[in-house]
Formats: structure tokens, C-alpha cells, sequence
């Protein structure tokens, strides 16, 4: 209820009595103990939509500890958390004083940090189950995956060319005024880390057009590409997978079929169905797609094979830089292991990539350099030998780099 | 409790076997016309058995004269709905064509002349004020044609002085409405002419493919490359340019302008497009289904006055059929989740 305050999103759910006059600030002194309780510290009367996204969630999370559960079942609920320790010691705490917990997520390390026990779902059914004394990473993930993980990353050595596939000079995004500048080469990878909301998306956007650019220059393989536009950044050869692929992405109730072919839809141009599903039959077979026909639903399918939807549009238009915003966000490990295998053979084809995530794993074993991204700006280079997560970590939660200067 | 709602993951359903794609497409066309489509049927069965003069071709050409102006109306509301957006306008707008043909007419300009004005002059307002309020500065679509809407149909009373002006002697004009291609007037060749174009330009252009993108996810399709914006701006001028051909075949079939002509008709238009399927949010529907929207309203009313009913029901009978057919809308979304 984003027009509402804090203080009645927390509180409301428990009110249930429609008629109840409506005392804002005994409304905000019920749900003080909850806000402090995640850790939220604003005005409780502030209202909602004002919030920065990763607040909002914690806002989610006070509102189910005012209903006062004896059961807390946490839906991934730190892909937007900034910091999700907090929220950790808070469960701990619940579970100390007898509340049960389920925690759903795809990252490893939350379930190491937390669960008693783990049980691992695949394809609708239950995969197997460990105890707190058997949870490693190697054995959570071969459950996941049904075979060994050898190999994860597909990241094809010296792939690197000197060809600059993408020039982004001073660029000022949303976040003025802070200035951007990154060079991708073909053939490399670059990853972008950085706390949520430390800017990533909002340069990947700005960069394909999606967002205004306020001042600064891309170019795309040498040509300038005009600011705002997105038609304009694919013409030149910068395609973006979102952050969002339900938001931002995919039209939902339009077919597999549909939803690859419409980055090449021109206004004035005629449209013949049955290439469009011939093209759609062969990305499928390409990118691995699981689904019942090209002729289904997109919103039937799983999120990663929405995903592959997603990075098979954007290389119908064959494109020169690929900007990923979170290309595996609630993806499972499955598809995930596929999409990387997709990226590498990409880049293995020329194509530069650019790609923003929270996952750091992922980032380390994937990109050739990574930014390191905080509060709009780039505050850290690292190329791949000397990176690791304490200091991406360490760079992004503001510690300056000591030492070679950054990009 | 809490948290991001997680994406749906898991296994994706293999079909078993394979359908023909022919009885796919008509167990398709089944499910999505069936709302209007039992009620159409329905009607049509009870009035042919009890009116003997009900199923014969006069009858057929009778309602679809009186259907012809809604008709036109309500394919350029269906690409405005089909965007997510609704025009207001429409109405005001045909009264300010019919009223402006008159007048030019009036004046000397020869008749084919003064129709390629009109419509072009229609296209023109609606992409230019509709169209970039809407589309480039975002305003509320609601508002927006209200305002414009009520602006177009002052100006018609302007013109006129609030009076309806006669075109009885401009002949080549009110012969759309009387001759035509045997039986049927030419008002109905064109407006037919205009829903099948426009069916074809929504089904395999890609400007029609993009209008269901852009109402069926704006972001995404803006994120696709899609240029929104001109999608928008272009959809509210056809609604225009529609709207200022169904003036003047209004003004044709009625052999006069008058200024208040298009009162009622968007609110018609509006009824007909979502009996048909169209969905309010944006994204889903066809011309197939206006068409089929537009001809219950007309059997709807041929009906109620061969059996001697109040052509007041009238209304209360389109409101309660468009409950219905939103309610088997639900339904068949329910069966296909």
C-alpha cells in the first residue's frame, strides 16, 4: 500500500476492524517495536513509497512479525535486503523463542548461515534433504543440479580482443553527479558489484537508453549512440537483459514466439508469423528454453527459462554488448549453469559483456574485471587475479582502494 | 509471510501429444468469443423462429446501416484500449467533422476533397492533442479526452450555432448512404473495409504488434526498443482519423450535421469493444470481437423493437450482457491457469 505510511503497513493487517477510527500516532507507537526490531530506522509515519526498494522489504518483514507468527516463511527475501545479517539474527532470535521458520532461497551461503536443516527441492519434488551437519556447498549444489557441478563457469580463456566494443565516458545517470567511465573490449567480460542501490542498474539502463542520460558520451563499437533511446542503443549494438524480467522484460500472456521476435518488429514492416515461430523453434534449441511449444504462454515458464526468453531477444539482434542486470536472479541452479555456458559462448563469438550482480560468486568466477560500484560511482577496479569477495566487499561498502588507482 | 514474490519455478509442463494447430485455433476462437458468442447465438436463434422477417437479408442490411457509424467508432476505440488508454473524445470529435463537412462543403469544396480533409484534419487532432498529452507528457488519459472531447463538440455547436444544418442537396455525399454495392450501402462496405484493414494491420504489421506490446507491458516493450511514445501518439491519432470518418458517414446516412450527433456513441463504442473481449487494461483483444460486440448491440435493438419491447431496455440489457461476457472472461482465464 505505497500511499500509506510505515506505520499503517506494519500495523494495518492486525487492525481488522474496517470501522476503527484511524489514530496515526498510536499507529506508529504499535508498529515502533517491530520497525526497530528489523532494524528500520525511519519515521514511522513517513510514507511507504518514499522508501528505497531494499527498505521496503524490511517493511514487509515488520508487517509479518506484527502479526505475531509462530510460523515465518521468508520467500527470498534478501535479493533486495542491503544488509541481510540483520535480518539473519532476527530469525535466530524468533527461533530462540520458539517460532519456526522456512526460509526459501536460492543462495547457498543463507542456508549454511542459518538452517537446522535444509531440504532441496527439484522439478516439484523433493531432491533430499541434509542435516546442519552436512551442509557444504558442493553437496547443497549437486542436490540441486542432480549431478556434480565440474566446471560451473564457462568462461572461455583469452577470449579478450583489443577491440572496444563499448566506450562509456563521464556519463551522469540519475545519480548525479556522479560520473561513469568503463571501456568493455569484445571477447571480455566486466562485472559491476556494488550494494543495492549502489547504481549498477541505473548505469546498465542508462547506457541502453532506457533511462535519461544527463550529460557524458557512449559509444557502441566507435559510433556515438544518442542519448534516451533505447531503439537508438539497439540499432548501434547494446542490448540490456533487466533487472526485473516480469517488470521490465517480458510480456506476459504473449507467446515464447512473441516475445523473442519483437526486438526485430519494424513500424511499416509486414509481419509473417511462421518465421517468427521457425526462429523462436531454433533459439529454443540453442538456448535450452523448456517449454511446451513456441506457441505457449511465456508466463507459464520457469524463471530461468524466462531468462533464456530474455538473452535470446536480445541476440536476435545480434548484438555487440550485452548488458546483463542481474542475469541470474531467481534463476535455479540449472538454468543458471546454462545461461553462464550462453554468456560464454557470446563472448567466445566477440561480444562484449557488461554485467551488474549481487551474486559474487558468480561475478569472481564469471568477469574478467569488476567494478565496484557505491553510491553512483565507480570506487574500485579489479581484474580478475587479484579479486576476491572480502575485497569487493570491502570497496563497495565504501572503503576506499589503497594502492593502484581505479579506472 | 513476508518478501519478493518469488518467480515460479519448477518443472514446465511437456504437452503429451500434439494437437493440430487448425482445432487449437478454433477451440481458441471458441473460448475467447464465447461470452458475446452465447448470448449472439442466442438471440439470433430465438428471433428467427419467433420474427419471420428477422433472418432475411433486408433485415440483415437494415441493422448493419444503423450499425455503421458505431462500427468505425469502436475499431478506433479498440486500438485505443488495446494501448491500455480509452478517448473520450471520440464522440465530440464526430460531431465536429459531420459539422465541418458541412461547412466546407458549404463553401464550395468538392465533396471527395472535403473528406480527405476531415479525416486527415481528424488524424491531426488526435495525434496532436490526445496523442502528445497523452503519450509524451504522460497526463491521464481519462482527463485528458474529457477536456478535448468537450472542447471538439463547443467548437462543433460553434460552427453551427447549435443548429443541425441539412445536406439533403450535396447528393454525392448521402449516396454513401443510400447506394452502394448491390443492397448494401457504401456507409457499410466502408465501415467493414476498415475493421478488415484494421484486423490485418493489428495481426501482421508490426506497428499492430506493437500495440499489443505496449498495452501488455509498457516497460517491456519500451525496454524491446519499442518507441512507445509514437506508438501511442499514432493510436490516438487513428482513433481521431476514425472518429472524423464515422462524422462523415454520419452526417451521409443522416443527410445532415448536427453538432450533438455523437453524444452517446463512445460510451456504445465502448460497450461493443468490451462485450467483444477487449480487455479494459490493455493487451488483449481483436477486431473479430468488436465486430461481433457491434453486432449484438444491433440485433440487440432490431430485437427489442420487432418484439415491441421499450427501447429503453435497451440499455439496461447491453450493461447486463457486459457483466456477463466479463464474467466468462474470468472463467476462461481461471480454466487456463
Amino acid at each position: 500500500m505505497p500511499q500509506l505510511s510505515v506505520a499503517e503497513n506494519v500495523v494495518l493487517p492486525s487492525l481488522r476492524h474496517p470501522l476503527a477510527l484511524v489514530d496515526q500516532p498510536r499507529l506508529a507507537r504499535r508498529a515502533t517495536p517491530y520497525l526497530r526490531r528489523v532494524g528500520l530506522d525511519v519515521p514511522p509515519l513517513q510514507p511507504f513509497h518514499t522508501l528505497p526498494p531494499g527498505r521496503r522489504e524490511l517493511v514487509e518483514v515488520a508487517k509479518a512479525l506484527a502479526s505475531e507468527p509462530r510460523l515465518l516463511i521468508l520467500d527470498e527475501a534478501t535479493t533486495r535486503l542491503p544488509d541481510p545479517e540483520r535480518l539473519f539474527r532476527l530469525v535466530e532470535e524468533l527461533c530462540a523463542g520458539g517460532v519456526a521458520a522456512i526460509v526459501i532461497t536460492q543462495r547457498l551461503r543463507e542456508i549454511r548461515r542459518l538452517a537446522h536443516r535444509a531440504v532441496v527441492l527439484r522439478d516439484g519434488v523433493v531432491a533430499g534433504e541434509l542435516a546442519r551437519a552436512e551442509l557444504d556447498e558442493d553437496r547443497l549444489t549437486s542436490l540441486m543440479v542432480g549431478r556434480d557441478l565440474g566446471g560451473f563457469f564457462h568462461k572461455a580463456e583469452g577470449a579478450r580482443s583489443d577491440e572496444t566494443v563499448l566506450e562509456v565516458r563521464d556519463v551522469v545517470t540519475d545519480r548525479a553527479p556522479a560520473q561513469v567511465s568503463v571501456d568493455v573490449h569484445a571477447g571480455e567480460i566486466v562485472g559491476v558489484a556494488g550494494l543495492v542501490g549502489s547504481g549498477r542498474s541505473e548505469l546498465l539502463e542508462t547506457i541502453a537508453g532506457a533511462r535519461k542520460r544527463h550529460g557524458g558520451e557512449v559509444r557502441v563499437a566507435g559510433r556515438r549512440v544518442r542519448p534516451g533511446s533505447t531503439s537508438a542503443a539497439l540499432a548501434a549494438g547494446a542490448a540490456l537483459v533487466p533487472e526485473d524480467r516480469r517488470q521490465q522484460g517480458l510480456i506476459l500472456g504473449a507467446s515464447v514466439s512473441e516475445n523473442i521476435a519483437m526486438a526485430r518488429w519494424r513500424p511499416l514492416s509486414l509481419r509473417h508469423a511462421e518465421p517468427e515461430r521457425a526462429r523462436a523453434r531454433e533459439a529454443v534449441r540453442r538456448f535450452g528454453i523448456r517449454c511446451p511449444g513456441v506457441d505457449a504462454d511465456v508466463s507459464t515458464l520457469s524463471g530461468g527459462n524466462q531468462q533464456k526468453v530474455l538473452l535470446a531477444r536480445c541476440v536476435s539482434r545480434s548484438p555487440k554488448v550485452l548488458l546483463l542486470d542481474e542475469p541470474t536472479r531467481g534463476v535455479d541452479v540449472g538454468a543458471r549453469e546454462e545461461i553462464y555456458r550462453l554468456i560464454g559462448e557470446l563472448v567466445a563469438a566477440g561480444a562484449g559483456v557488461l554485467m551488474a550482480s549481487s551474486d559474487l560468486p558468480e561475478l569472481l568466477g564469471l568477469a574478467d574485471r569488476i567494478l565496484v560500484m557505491c553510491e553512483g560511482e565507480v570506487v574500485g577496479e579489479l581484474h580478475r587475479a587479484e579479486a576476491t569477495e572480502e575485497a569487493i566487499v570491502h570497496l563497495a561498502a565504501g572503503g576506499r582502494r589503497t594502492g593502484r588507482e581505479a579506472a | 509471510m513476508t518478501a519478493a514474490p518469488g518467480p515460479a519455478e519448477g518443472p514446465v509442463p511437456v504437452v503429451a501429444g500434439r494437437r493440430s494447430r487448425a482445432l487449437e485455433a478454433v477451440r481458441r476462437v471458441a473460448l475467447q468469443y464465447s461470452g458475446v458468442g452465447i448470448v449472439l447465438v442466442v438471440l439470433v436463434t430465438y428471433l428467427s423462429f419467433t420474427q419471420p422477417n428477422f433472418a432475411t437479408w433486408d433485415n440483415v442490411t437494415i441493422i448493419l446501416q444503423q450499425q455503421a457509424v458505431l462500427m468505425v467508432v469502436a475499431v478506433g476505440l479498440t486500438f485505443v484500449l488495446l494501448v491500455g488508454g480509452l478517448d473520450l473524445s471520440m464522440g465530440g470529435l464526430l460531431a465536429l467533422a459531420g459539422v465541418l463537412t458541412w461547412h466546407l462543403v458549404d463553401r464550395g469544396f468538392p465533396v471527395p476533397l472535403t473528406i480527405a480533409l476531415v479525416t486527415a484534419g481528424g488524424f491531426a487532432l488526435g495525434a496532436l492533442t490526445n496523442g502528445l498529452l497523452i503519450a509524451r507528457l504522460r497526463l491521464s488519459f481519462l482527463v485528458v479526452t474529457l477536456g478535448t472531447g468537450g472542447a471538439f463538440s463547443a467548437l462543433a455547436l460553434l460552427l453551427t450555432n447549435g443548429q443541425t444544418k441539412s445536406l439533403l442537396e450535396v447528393e454525392s455525399l448521402t449516396s454513401l448512404g443510400t447506394g452502394g454495392i448491390g443492397s448494401l450501402p457504401w456507409i457499410v462496405v466502408i465501415a467493414i473495409a476498415l475493421l478488415v484493414a484494421s484486423a490485418l494491420v493489428l495481426r501482421y504489421t508490426g506497428f499492430g504488434r506493437m500495440i499489443y506490446a505496449t498495452g501488455g507491458n509498457e516497460e517491456a516493450a519500451r525496454l524491446a526498443g519499442i518507441d512507445v511514445t509514437l506508438v501511442r501518439t499514432l493510436v490516438y491519432g487513428m482513433a481521431g482519423c476514425l472518429a472524423a470518418v464515422a462524422g462523415v458517414l454520419q452526417a451521409a446516412h443522416l443527410a445532415s450535421a448536427d453538432p450533438q450527433a455523437g453524444q452517446l456513441v463512445v460510451l456504445q463504442a465502448a460497450a461493443a469493444v468490451l462485450i467483444g473481449g477487449t480487455s479494459f487494461m490493455g493487451g488483449s483483444g481483436t477486431m473479430l470481437g468488436t465486430f461481433l460486440g457491434v453486432v449484438f448491440l444491433g440485433v440487440l435493438s432490431n430485437g427489442l423493437t420487432r418484439l415491441d419491447i421499450s427501447a429503453y431496455w435497451n440499455g439496461f440489457i447491453t450493461g447486463a450482457v457486459l457483466i456477463f461476457a466479463l464474467l466468462i472472461d474470468r472463467l476462461r482465464f481461471r480454466s487456463l491457469r
